[in-house]
């Protein structure tokens, strides 16, 4: 998987697409598998628990859709497009270090049918979500 | 001396920083008939004698009374001279949580025998540091099971034979999902099960029971626990007198998912409504979504037995305006009060102490039978109705002239309960007491 780096040494797949809110998504045949970024598991701390929906629930984008709770605090998780939630990761909520530790990979929280393509079009390609986190890191 | 930290230079400051040219304008959302015009009437001060007198003066306009058998939620009880004792030594009486709050190994301990003792009495897994009273537990319970149930938008089924009092307290809790609530009604002195039964469907969420209820009668918790056992309903329940469950199951037994009771009967007084505490017991699974702090007990770095503030991200101070609940403390010292008395009573104390209620109870409801009053044949714990001729309010107003109280004139809360008197009994009523109440009833019906 090509990845880019930022400065601070946050990894960027770059067949990603990404959101302000540090959520990535992967097209994956007409649905969306999301989860969150490498930046966002960093500045969260060790992570305790997930909370999922269920499937079958559906959200408008940028609506809750589920927590994570760290060691210094509980995060909210916004979907990234509309959609109905058609899997989730079971496992993470008792393998919550995956997020942690494989935030593209075993980390995955929820796979959303695609209701509306053109949604995809307004998500960050990985070049522009690299340079919005090099902008947050330099804030601080 | 005045204690001002800021000078007028650091106020100045302040108010240029928010835009403000005077601290009045701060105060501008309140509207001005609101606002305290001019110095407030208070007395000049006092000498600590002149002081001491006006106090025992106002103390004398409502003398503790000889004797009473007043309860509906708070319940006098005798205090062993430890609990006082202990409670008012200063580690615990001027402690409050720091921020830091590992730091008070002793505090958090007390905390965690609390949360023990709690799950013990109520069968349950789960119990939290404790919150204010009954009443507000039982609508954070509420609030609870609503954040279980998620956007599922059913019907809340709340028994009305709840101490008034607490549906107040409960309704205010409900007041922006009004609808959703359908109240179960009386079948005489308890629940109407049938009518439970008729409206438990897949549309209901939850539902809400007191046992003893406001009538002090032991709803029948076996069969409601049959009725909710196949369905997806959360079973939350409310106890005013926890002593019970020294004779009762505790309502975990019966697959209760939320219990919650007013502790003020276990090392509390019952002075001007008591100084009281709430217990709020749940399962593990819903750890997640309990309002209130909790204590865990884990290792220290060297293997050593120690105590934490444990699931803290949801509270307030961490998570803001999406924490649990915006209770982000608990009445330690009232809860201290009362794990101190339960330590000191243990299993077998409670158990008799609770005996000793229900057959004293038992005792004056023979009497009064015998007597020819109507005494419901209901299943109560040390708390019953007697139904009087003349309004209840009649017996309460003779036996205050001799500075006693001799129940609670449930009419103060229905028009339709104006004939029943509650009369409550406790360890610390003699036989010949109890005698004496009958013969004073008897004699106020002629």
């Amino acid at each position: 998987m090509a990845a880019e780096t930022s400065e601070a040494g946050f990894n960027v797949p770059q067949d990603l697409l990404y959101t302000k809110n540090h959520e990535w998504v992967r097209v994956e045949d007409g649905t969306a598998v999301v989860g969150i970024t490498d930046y966002a598991q960093n500045q969260l701390g060790d992570i305790t628990y997930v909370e999922l929906p269920e499937e079958g629930d559906s959200f408008k984008r940028e609506a809750v859709f589920g927590t994570v709770d760290s060691l210094k605090t509980v995060a909210e998780l916004y979907a990234p497009l509309d959609g109905e939630v058609v899997e989730i990761n079971a496992d993470l909520p008792n393998n919550a270090e995956n997020v942690n530790e494989k935030p593209y990979d075993d980390g995955w929280v929820i796979k959303l049918e695609i209701s509306n393509e053109a949604q995809l079009e307004e998500l960050f390609p990985a070049a522009e979500y690299l340079k919005f986190i090099s902008k947050l890191s330099k804030k601080k | 001396m005045k204690y001002i930290p800021q000078s007028n230079e650091d106020r100045r400051e302040l108010l240029n920083a928010v835009g403000a040219k005077h601290i009045d304008e701060l105060f501008q959302h309140i509207p001005s008939e609101l606002r305290v015009q001019s110095n407030l009437n208070y007395p000049l001060a006092q000498s600590e004698q002149d002081l001491r007198k006006t106090f025992q003066e106002i103390g004398a306009l409502s003398p503790s009374p000889k004797r009473s058998f007043a309860g509906c939620g708070i319940y006098q009880h005798e205090i062993p001279s430890v609990v006082p004792f202990l409670q008012g030594r200063s580690e615990f009486s001027t402690a409050y949580t720091p921020f830091q709050p590992e730091i008070s190994q002793g505090l958090l301990q007390c905390i965690y025998e609390f949360q023990t003792l709690a799950c013990q009495l109520t069968e349950m897994e789960l119990s939290n540091a404790s919150l204010y009273d009954g009443a507000t537990s039982l609508g954070e319970a509420i609030l609870m099971a609503l954040r279980i149930k998620k956007r599922s938008k059913g019907k809340i089924l709340i028994s009305q034979a709840i101490q008034p009092f607490y549906l107040q307290v409960v309704q205010t809790y409900c007041k922006n999902f009004q609808d959703r609530i359908q109240f179960i009604p009386l079948s005489g002195d308890h629940l109407d099960i049938s009518q439970l039964k008729q409206v438990l469907n897949d549309q209901v969420d939850i539902l809400v029971t007191q046992s003893p209820n406001v009538f002090g009668v032991i709803e029948n918790y076996p069969e409601i626990a049959s009725l909710i056992k196949e369905s997806k309903v959360l079973w939350l329940t409310s106890t005013m007198e926890p002593l019970s469950f020294g004779l009762t199951k505790g309502p975990g037994a019966y697959g209760a998912h939320i219990v919650t009771a007013e502790g003020q009967s276990f090392g509390n007084s019952a002075y001007l409504g008591g100084s009281t505490y709430g217990i709020f017991c749940t399962k593990d699974e819903f750890i997640r979504n309990l309002p209130g702090r909790l204590v865990g007990q884990t290792l220290d770095q060297r293997g050593r037995r120690s105590y934490t503030l444990t699931f803290a991200t949801r509270e307030q101070f961490i998570r803001r305006g999406r924490a649990t609940s915006n209770i982000c403390t608990n009445n330690n010292l009232n809860m201290l009060a009362g794990l101190i008395h339960m330590s000191v009573l243990g299993k077998r104390g409670i158990r008799e102490l609770a005996e000793q209620n229900f057959s004293k109870t038992e005792f004056l409801k023979d009497e009064l039978r015998k007597s020819d009053f109507q005494v419901s044949d209901s299943p109560t714990f040390n708390e019953f109705v007697l139904e009087t001729k003349q309004p209840a309010s009649h017996f309460l107003n003779a036996s205050s002239k001799e500075s006693w109280v001799c129940g609670v004139d449930l009419g103060r809360f229905k028009e339709e309960w104006k004939h029943k008197l509650l009369i409550h009994v406790s360890e610390l009523h003699s036989k010949e007491e109890l005698l004496q109440l009958t013969q004073f009833l008897r004699a106020q019906s002629k």
